[in-house]
């Protein structure tokens, strides 16, 4: 309902993998960004509807709603749409990504991903954001 | 009127007195005597002579006056003359000659007669005799005839007289002996002599006749028989005639009675002959027709109606062609000409029936005749030979296919000698035709041994079972020999017919064929060994696919920690190099992964032209260092102009990094080893081989070799090289073959197809 106020940008955390999540948390948190975790696409789905994050970093292979599940929904919900996706997989088919991009994903990126890329995709997205 | 000697002689006698005694009486005697006459001496010289009434002289008196009588005449009459004028001398007696002479108006008879006169001379005289000759020759004759005629007459004539309407006697004419052997007098002296003469059975007929010819004037003609006085049988015709006074009355009837006996045994014979051959023609096994001259049916054969159909229908008086109308124009006219007199036959010859069906026929027409004269139409013998026709076009139609089968086809006699062959039979065996084999033995077909063997184990077989089928060794008339298939079957006459087929092909085709199988066989084993490959690499695959995944997640986990902790670190951190080879070694970790999936699912790399010289070289340039430190030489012959291809070129840098490494780690050090790369441009394909003389593999180890992580270098090798480099190739429709020997080294071909691949991969 009500958004996180203040110049921080909210990034949501999707991956059933612990230590990607609590890693990826401690970094972007310390690059001044507000993180939300999510362990499957269920969780995701709920924290993104009562936080209202501005960006979903996404892993694929989750067990529950999986990342393609998540993804759709998402991107066909009309007060969530405008969320930003990034897509974080350790299975980096050219076959997975095109139906992604297909499903509405912004960006898709191999795992192990080196910290500086991902934050320099964080930036470009969230500075297209539009309102 | 014929001269009687008796008459003749007193008047002769007066004659040659008054001859003798008075000349002048007898000059005028001689004048006017009708006969010829002559004088001559004793020897026949004429002195004188009288022509008499004679008009007509053999020669003219100028001619024979002093000239010897059978000088004249022609020679034989003279001569008996001659003859006759010395019997007369001697005897003194009258003698009389008749002779024949050949005048101009024909030949004539004479009668001459030669008296003695005085002074030993001779007087003749001469009669033409020939008219009254020839009328004794015909009074002669004509007696002999009418005693023929007497002898040979069957008729005679009898009468009865009537009165008062009753017969009152009977006269039988002179023949009726001849006839009934009873003369005229016998019937005269025993009045029922004819009614008992009549036949029993014909008596009333008799009795019948004769009243109806007193009663009514009029009686037909009977025939009835007699018997004959010599009690045979004859038969008569009686032919009344009746005679009536001026008041119409019957007075009398005569009859003529004419033997007709030899007349009714030739009618019943021909009766007889006629129902013989009426019975015949149609009992004949024959099919028989008689027509008239109008083509109409008088009689036909019961085989007749049964060959062509009829059934039971009359067909008597019905036209040939009314019952047939199918008969063709052509057999029309041979009637016709048969009709004309002519005879005419035909072997085989086709009846197209109304039914559409075809009949054979074999016929002869002959004309018959009415009265030895008179055609009175023909005579059809017809046989149906449409059955044999067919047994014939089908027993020619078996030779013809004989013949033509491509089989050899023999009968041998009991001689074992080939009594028929077809043509097939002798090509078979290299003859040129049947001809070149017939009388010949079989064994001369066939080698020595190959007769000893047929001897020995066939024809035991055979005999036992009257057949026989199987292989033999067949020797053609150049002695080659070749493989056949034989037949053989026992036949009544002793013999056996023998059915030979040259079975070099097929034996041909069979090894091919075996040959063929066998390929297929190992074909199949080694596609299935691939496609067991393949299915392994399928799964391994998906297993690497997901160990990836597996992976990376952790990896994900270590890279973002790492940073967390490196940014945590003091400015000039003196362990920031121990960082970095961390980071490097996850990298390491990354590629190998990427790797793996890459194999499965292909890079993401987009095809270019690679030129594999290129490629290799750039290899070398990395490894070239490590070789020369294990002191391994390396070879290149790569070939110029090599043509480049279309494919992923870090893939395929991989691929060869990874084969001149392996050729590499299987050299042991201190060995000389040499490594030796060539290229070549063969059918459309660039080969690329990598020949080492390291250890080689061992064989159990070379179904395994493209495994993933199979490995004979436990501690550095990660067991994915050829397993991702066959992947590589595959997925430039190329291959990866190995040849090795152990101890003598190893060459990996790897072999990549020019033509361009469209699309790309992985999907």
């Amino acid at each position: 309902m009500d958004s996180q106020k203040g110049d921080f940008k909210r990034i949501l955390i999707a991956d059933d993998d612990e230590s990607i999540r609590s890693g990826l948390k401690e970094s972007l948190e310390a690059k001044g960004f507000k993180v939300d975790l999510a362990s499957d696409g269920f969780e995701a789905g709920v924290l993104a509807i009562h936080r209202q994050p501005d960006l979903l970093i996404l892993d694929i292979k989750m067990s529950g709603l999986d990342g393609f599940s998540t993804c759709r929904l998402i991107k066909t919900n009309p007060l969530l749409k405008h969320l930003k996706i990034i897509i974080l997989t350790g299975y980096p088919s050219k076959e997975n990504f095109d139906k992604l991009q297909k499903l509405g994903a912004d960006r898709c990126l191999a795992k192990p991903v080196d910290g500086d890329i991902l934050l320099k995709e964080i930036q470009i997205l969230l500075k297209s954001k539009s309102t | 009127m014929a001269f009687d000697n008796d008459q003749l002689g007193p008047d002769q006698k007066q004659f040659e007195d008054d001859y003798l005694n008075i000349s002048s009486k007898l000059e005028a005697i001689f004048k006017a005597f009708p006969d010829l006459c002559f004088v001559i001496e004793s020897d026949g010289t004429i002195v004188e002579y009288r022509a008499g009434r004679s008009e007509d002289l053999y020669v003219p008196p100028e001619n024979f006056l002093g000239h010897k009588m059978q000088d004249v005449l022609p020679a034989d009459v003279g001569l008996e003359f001659k003859k006759i004028f010395q019997i007369v001398l001697d005897t003194k007696q009258m003698h009389s000659q008749e002779y024949s002479l050949t005048l101009k108006d024909g030949t004539k008879r004479f009668e001459s007669r030669i008296l003695p006169i005085h002074k030993n001379q001779l007087v003749i005289f001469v009669r033409d005799i020939t008219e009254q000759r020839k009328a004794e020759d015909a009074l002669r004759e004509g007696e002999a005839r009418f005693k023929r005629l007497l002898e040979s007459v069957s008729d005679y004539v009898y009468t009865v007289k009537v009165e008062n309407g009753k017969p009152v006697s009977t006269t039988h004419g002179p023949g009726c002996v001849s006839v009934t052997g009873y003369t005229s007098q016998e019937f005269l002296s025993s009045p029922m002599l004819w009614y008992q003469m009549v036949h029993p059975d014909d008596r009333q007929a008799v009795l019948y006749q004769a009243e109806a010819a007193i009663k009514t004037g009029n009686a037909e003609a009977l025939e009835h028989r007699i018997i004959h006085k010599n009690n045979t049988i004859l038969w008569v015709r009686n032919t009344p005639v009746v005679r009536k006074d001026d008041s119409g009355r019957v007075i009398a009837y005569e009859g003529v009675i004419t033997n007709i006996t030899e007349q009714k045994k030739a009618e019943e014979v021909l009766r007889a002959s006629e129902e013989q051959m009426r019975l015949f023609v149609l009992h004949t096994p024959a099919a028989v027709a008689m027509f008239d001259t109008k083509m109409r049916y008088i009689l036909a054969s019961r085989r007749w109606s049964l060959d062509y159909h009829l059934g039971n229908q009359n067909i008597i008086g019905r036209s040939h062609y009314d019952v047939f109308p199918e008969i063709p124009q052509r057999w029309k006219d041979i009637h016709s000409r048969c009709l004309a007199g002519a005879t005419e036959k035909c072997n085989e010859d086709p009846f197209d029936r109304a039914d559409g069906s075809t009949d054979w026929v074999r016929w002869e027409i002959y004309p018959w005749y009415l009265n030895n004269k008179d055609i009175g139409g023909i005579i059809m013998f017809t046989e149906l030979i449409t059955e044999r026709k067919k047994a014939q076009e089908l027993a020619y139609r078996q030779s013809t296919a004989m013949n033509a089968s491509m089989d050899g086809v023999a009968i041998h006699d009991s001689e074992e000698r080939f009594v028929y062959l077809n043509d097939a039979h002798a090509k078979i065996y290299g003859y040129d035709s049947a001809q070149d084999l017939l009388g010949q033995s079989w064994q001369i077909l066939y080698d020595e041994s190959e007769v000893k063997r047929i001897k020995e184990e066939v024809m035991p077989v055979f005999k036992a079972k009257g057949h026989w089928k199987g292989e033999a060794v067949g020797k053609r008339k150049d002695g080659t020999l070749y493989p056949q298939e034989i037949s053989l079957t026992a036949i009544q006459s002793g013999g056996l017919i023998c059915v030979v087929r040259d079975i070099t092909d097929r034996k041909k085709i069979e090894a091919e064929l075996e040959r063929y199988r066998k390929h297929l066989e190992d074909l199949v084993e080694e596609r299935t060994r691939e496609l067991r490959h393949s299915e392994r690499l399928a799964a391994t695959g998906r297993l690497a696919a997901s160990i990836a995944h597996e992976i990376n997640n952790p990896l994900q986990g270590i890279t973002t920690h790492l940073e967390i902790i490196r940014d945590h670190f003091p400015k000039n951190f003196q362990k920031m190099k121990n960082y970095e080879s961390v980071k490097s070694n996850i990298e390491k970790i990354r590629e190998i992964v990427t790797k793996l999936l890459n194999t499965y699912r292909g890079g993401d790399e987009s095809k270019t032209e690679v030129d594999l010289n290129d490629v290799i070289e750039k290899v070398v340039t990395l490894v070239e260092h490590q070789l020369t430190l294990k002191g391994i030489h390396l070879e290149l012959k790569l070939m110029k102009g090599l043509p480049a291809l279309a494919g992923w070129r870090q893939q395929l840098h991989q691929v060869f990094l990874n084969l001149i490494l392996n050729a590499q780690d299987s050299i042991k050090p201190q060995a000389k080893g040499r490594i030796l790369v060539t290229t070549t441009a063969k059918n459309d394909c660039v080969v690329v081989a990598i020949a080492d003389n390291g250890e080689g593999i061992h064989k159990k180890d070379m179904d395994h070799l493209f495994d993933p992580f199979f490995t004979t270098k436990p501690n550095s090798g990660t067991g994915l090289g050829l397993f991702v480099s066959q992947g590589i190739i595959k997925e430039h429709n190329g291959s990866i073959k190995v040849k090795s020997e152990v101890g003598q080294g190893s060459v990996f071909t790897v072999t990549l197809p020019l033509k361009k691949v469209e699309g790309s991969h992985g999907e």
